[in-house]
């Protein structure tokens, strides 16, 4: 959680810069740097390599990042951007038969780290 | 954590170095549609060969938003890659096509018309073409994505009404010498085994593919397999280039492209030098084959490996390869409990892809690495239905259905008896395969010709050279799709056609398993199923033929309702009447059963009961393939009752290495490759209009070994001119250790003009296959400027 928590406000951080560019951009109304569109051509990864090291290692160490589950399948892209992703949409999509009793009324990240997805 | 907006932007510069405003992209753009599902309706993914099972959810209104996989599926097991969970996404895209749209002359704008006088148009022009200029002038060109129901329906008029054996499709491209190669080794065509032996398996060898990013869904099998047995399960990757593929393995050996068959050889070398082999395997079911009728014995097959010891073998190979290299990989191949060979378009487009399949099933059969629990020699496919529906249904230009082949009379004459029209009446020569077919419009020898849901002004090889056929005026071209395309652009007629789980009809995947996807949506517009549309179309030609054969091709299906009682008619005579008593006897696999499984039925499954059951997991072994016992000539546990070996041996082929049909030289130094990457789908018609595909992989790129970069000038991002004999495209270069030296690996998911690498690729085929070299040629790259912003395209 603690690690979500700092990506938020890596991205709030983010955000704040980029209302002080004078670089013109598309607005964005999510909790992400706002963009060009030439910007959001380029991997989620590619940036966030630098941006959030720490995410991307676990990302690319863990489970996900070898069968190559990027980011946009659990995050969304620019418009639909869900910094927490929604379960169901998202783990539901490969895990559907371990939401409800498995989970409980517990969300997947509370046992599973949030980017390596190792158990707690 | 502290770079700022300014170091954000600048790490970024190679691909933002001119901000691009305004510039209008190929999709929508939006809020995901939220997940208030109304209801799942269970169906197969139509993104690659896999055959994941999926859920589709609609909303109250029926629309569809969103996309889960099947979690009782043996296939996927619920897993999906970003494609099969996002596809549903283009079914209500504004680009879909809605109406029939016609013109006259391809220079003319389109104008959209009736479906009864676009029906009317496309029987007049083919049977016009027919009486004026005879049989063969007509010709269908389908895909490994139609559904069987269809590809069936299509082979039967072709061949049934317009008396022509031009019937081919896209899967020509890619399977056509897995088809050879299981024919030559095994005598029957598609694996004998499924996925079920990967978590059985102690070593996987994976050669000529990149399945982490073209088959996922196996791919997480296979990984998930060697981490939970790190130290027990070997991984050895064999490919001139370095993918995502080659993180699970043990080893990775990184050969000169072109030599992996000198490679193959070693390694059945090494087999046999340090008696390796399975003495008793061999001697109870193989046979040593030199060309097609001569028989050697297993001294002359050894002599003749005497050119591939594993050290001329590594000489020749070059890479990484070392002669101890070979050798650990035969052993650990040899020894392990069970080995499985994966392997895709590496292997099969190539100038000699029937050849290299070959040694590869030399290796198993050598081994009897074969019929047993986590043993198979297994080819992946590309298509979704290019097994169930191509392979199997009769749709290419040599085969007819339940793998019977056009050459022979008797066979012929079972499908005129099962279809009731007159013996003789379907031509004794097979039609002319994809790139004769395409060199017949060339010289309009093909006047009039049905294109189905595929684009093969994009995919074929060389392909302006055959775009230039599909512009002339006096070759009629429909084309049947859900999307504008590259070949809609060079057509007369487009037919607007209902998408998956707009239609009813059976997928089936590349382990044998057929699955049905039901209607659970409506299509866009005036979109109808191509089945409709086929049965129409050639009750129309009857009247302009005046011949009651014709109107006896489709009479079975006429007047039925066609979302799902027409497939399943369709899908009734196929089954009943053309797999009986074959090797795909698929009678027991009615819709009635596909309905119930969760994840279809392998085939053969000759009754209900059994295929409830899902149907023989494991071909030819007697207590699990019911036919090994119903064809069963001897008390071997093992009965290889395929169609085309008459001795029922498993066949070890002597080949010698050949390499590419055009190996580099002083002009042109460097070897192109092309292929796939993950969030794309061959020409993007479909995966170029979802946002988060197309932006996550916005252009083909050119991958480029750094060694050659520096050669070149070339950095990161730089614009980089590859070029051939045949023509040139410009892309985005990245710097890699992906390639072996030497070598550059373009993407070929790309519309735009300037980036179509298939206006590079060589159109020369392998001999027997007939299937094109999409994977070697020769080329040389040059910079052409830094970083530019680029418009992602579709048309």
């Amino acid at each position: 959680m603690r690690k979500q928590v700092l990506v938020v406000l890596v991205l709030a951080a983010l955000v704040a810069l980029a209302a002080c560019s004078s670089m013109r951009v598309t607005a964005t109304k999510v909790g992400h740097p706002s963009l060009a569109e030439q910007e959001m051509l380029i991997p989620c990864s590619e940036c966030h390599q630098q941006v959030t090291p720490q995410v991307y290692t676990e990302w690319y160490d863990s489970t996900h990042g070898i069968g190559q589950v990027k980011c946009y399948q659990c995050h969304g892209t620019y418009e639909n951007l869900r910094v927490t992703p929604d379960m169901a949409q998202s783990c539901g999509s490969c895990h559907t038969d371990k939401l409800g009793d498995h989970t409980g009324n517990q969300t997947c990240w509370e046992c599973h780290d949030v980017h390596s997805f190792l158990s707690k | 954590m502290s770079l700022s907006r300014r170091d954000f932007i600048k790490n970024t510069a190679a691909l933002t170095a001119a901000s691009y405003i305004g510039m209008s992209l190929p999709f929508v753009a939006g809020e995901a549609s939220a997940t208030d599902v109304a209801s799942w309706h269970r169906g197969t993914c139509r993104l690659c060969g896999t055959g994941c099972r999926v859920q589709l959810g609609i909303n109250s209104k029926g629309t569809p938003v969103a996309m889960r996989g099947e979690p009782k599926s043996r296939t996927n097991f619920g897993y999906l890659c970003m494609k099969g969970m996002m596809f549903y996404k283009i079914m209500n895209h504004p680009d879909r096509l809605k109406m029939p749209l016609y013109r006259e002359k391809k220079t003319d704008k389109f104008r959209e018309i009736s479906w009864d006088k676009a029906l009317d148009i496309a029987a007049q022009k083919f049977a016009e073409s027919k009486q004026k200029y005879g049989p063969n002038s007509t010709a269908y060109y389908g895909s490994g994505q139609c559904l069987t129901e269809e590809t069936y329906l299509f082979q039967k008029i072709m061949r049934a009404a317009l008396q022509t054996n031009n019937v081919e499709g896209n899967p020509r491209l890619c399977m056509a010498s897995a088809v050879g190669g299981y024919l030559t080794s095994f005598g029957a065509d598609e694996p004998i085994g499924g996925y079920a032996n990967i978590e059985k398996s102690s070593c996987m060898f994976l050669i000529g593919s990149n399945m982490a990013e073209a088959h996922p869904v196996i791919f997480r099998r296979v990984m998930r397999h060697k981490m939970n047995n790190k130290d027990k399960v070997k991984i050895i990757n064999a490919d001139p280039r370095i993918s995502a593929t080659s993180r699970i393995a043990d080893m990775h050996m990184q050969f000169k492209p072109g030599t992996d068959l000198a490679m193959l050889n070693a390694m059945a070398y090494t087999i046999i030098d340090e008696k390796l082999h399975d003495e008793q395997f061999i001697q109870d079911y193989a046979v040593f084959r030199q060309g097609k009728k001569v028989q050697v014995d297993m001294d002359t097959y050894w002599q003749s490996l005497q050119d591939y010891t594993p050290e001329k073998a590594a000489a020749i190979c070059g890479g990484n390869i070392t002669a101890q290299m070979i050798r650990e990989a035969a052993r650990m191949f040899a020894k392990s409990d069970g080995t499985m060979t994966f392997w895709c378009m590496g292997i099969n487009q190539r100038k000699r892809g029937v050849w290299a399949n070959n040694l590869i099933h030399n290796l198993h059969i050598l081994t009897g690495q074969l019929c047993k629990e986590g043993a198979d020699s297994f080819s992946l496919t590309g298509q979704p239905n290019a097994c169930g529906g191509v392979r199997e249904g009769g749709g290419l230009c040599h085969i007819l259905p339940g793998h019977r082949l056009v050459a022979k009379e008797k066979l012929r004459n079972q499908v005129e008896d099962a279809w009731g029209i007159p013996r003789g009446r379907i031509a004794p020569k097979p039609g002319a395969h994809t790139i004769k077919m395409f060199q017949q419009v060339n010289s309009a020898d093909i006047k009039a010709i049905w294109i189905n849901c595929t684009s093969p002004a994009q995919s074929l090889p060389n392909v302006d050279l055959y775009r230039k056929g599909m512009a002339r005026e006096d070759v009629f071209i429909v084309t049947s799709d859900i999307f504008p395309t590259k070949t809609t652009e060079l057509s007369n007629l487009v037919l607007p056609t209902a998408f998956h789980f707009e239609k009813t009809g059976v997928y089936g995947c590349t382990e044998r398993r057929s699955q049905i996807t039901p209607r659970a949506v409506v299509s866009p517009g005036e979109a109808r199923p191509e089945t409709w549309i086929a049965t129409e179309w050639c009750a129309r030609m009857a009247k302009y033929l005046n011949d009651p054969v014709v109107l006896q091709t489709v009479k079975p299906f006429l007047g039925k309702e066609m979302y799902v009682e027409q497939p399943e008619a369709i899908w009734d005579e196929y089954t009943q009447k053309l797999t009986k008593h074959r090797d795909n006897d698929l009678r027991g696999a009615t819709y009635k059963v596909l309905k119930q499984m969760a994840d279809g039925v392998q085939w053969p499954a000759a009754t209900e009961s059994y295929a409830l059951t899902g149907g023989t997991v494991m071909k030819f072994v007697k207590g699990s393939d019911p036919m090994a016992t119903s064809e069963s000539k001897d008390d071997k546990p093992f009965q290889f009752y395929g169609p085309a070996h008459a001795d029922r041996k498993l066949w070890v082929w002597v080949r010698p290495q050949a390499g590419a049909d055009e190996e580099p030289d002083a002009e042109w130094p460097m070897y192109l490759s092309t292929g796939r990457i993950i969030d794309h789908w061959h020409t993007t018609s479909m995966t170029g209009r979802i946002p988060e595909l197309m932006r996550a992989n916005p252009y083909s790129f050119v991958e480029i070994n750094p060694k050659d970069a520096l050669k070149h000038g070339i950095k990161p991002n730089d614009m980089v001119e590859i070029s051939s004999r045949r023509g040139k495209v410009t892309m985005p270069a990245k710097v890699m250790e992906g390639p072996i030296e030497g070598m550059v690996f373009a993407y070929w998911h790309d519309m735009h003009e300037d980036r179509m690498i298939n206006k590079v690729v060589k159109d020369s085929f392998d001999p027997g296959s007939k299937e094109p070299e999409f994977k070697i040629c020769a080329c040389r790259i040059k910079r052409v400027s830094g970083p530019k912003a680029l418009k992602p395209f579709v048309v």
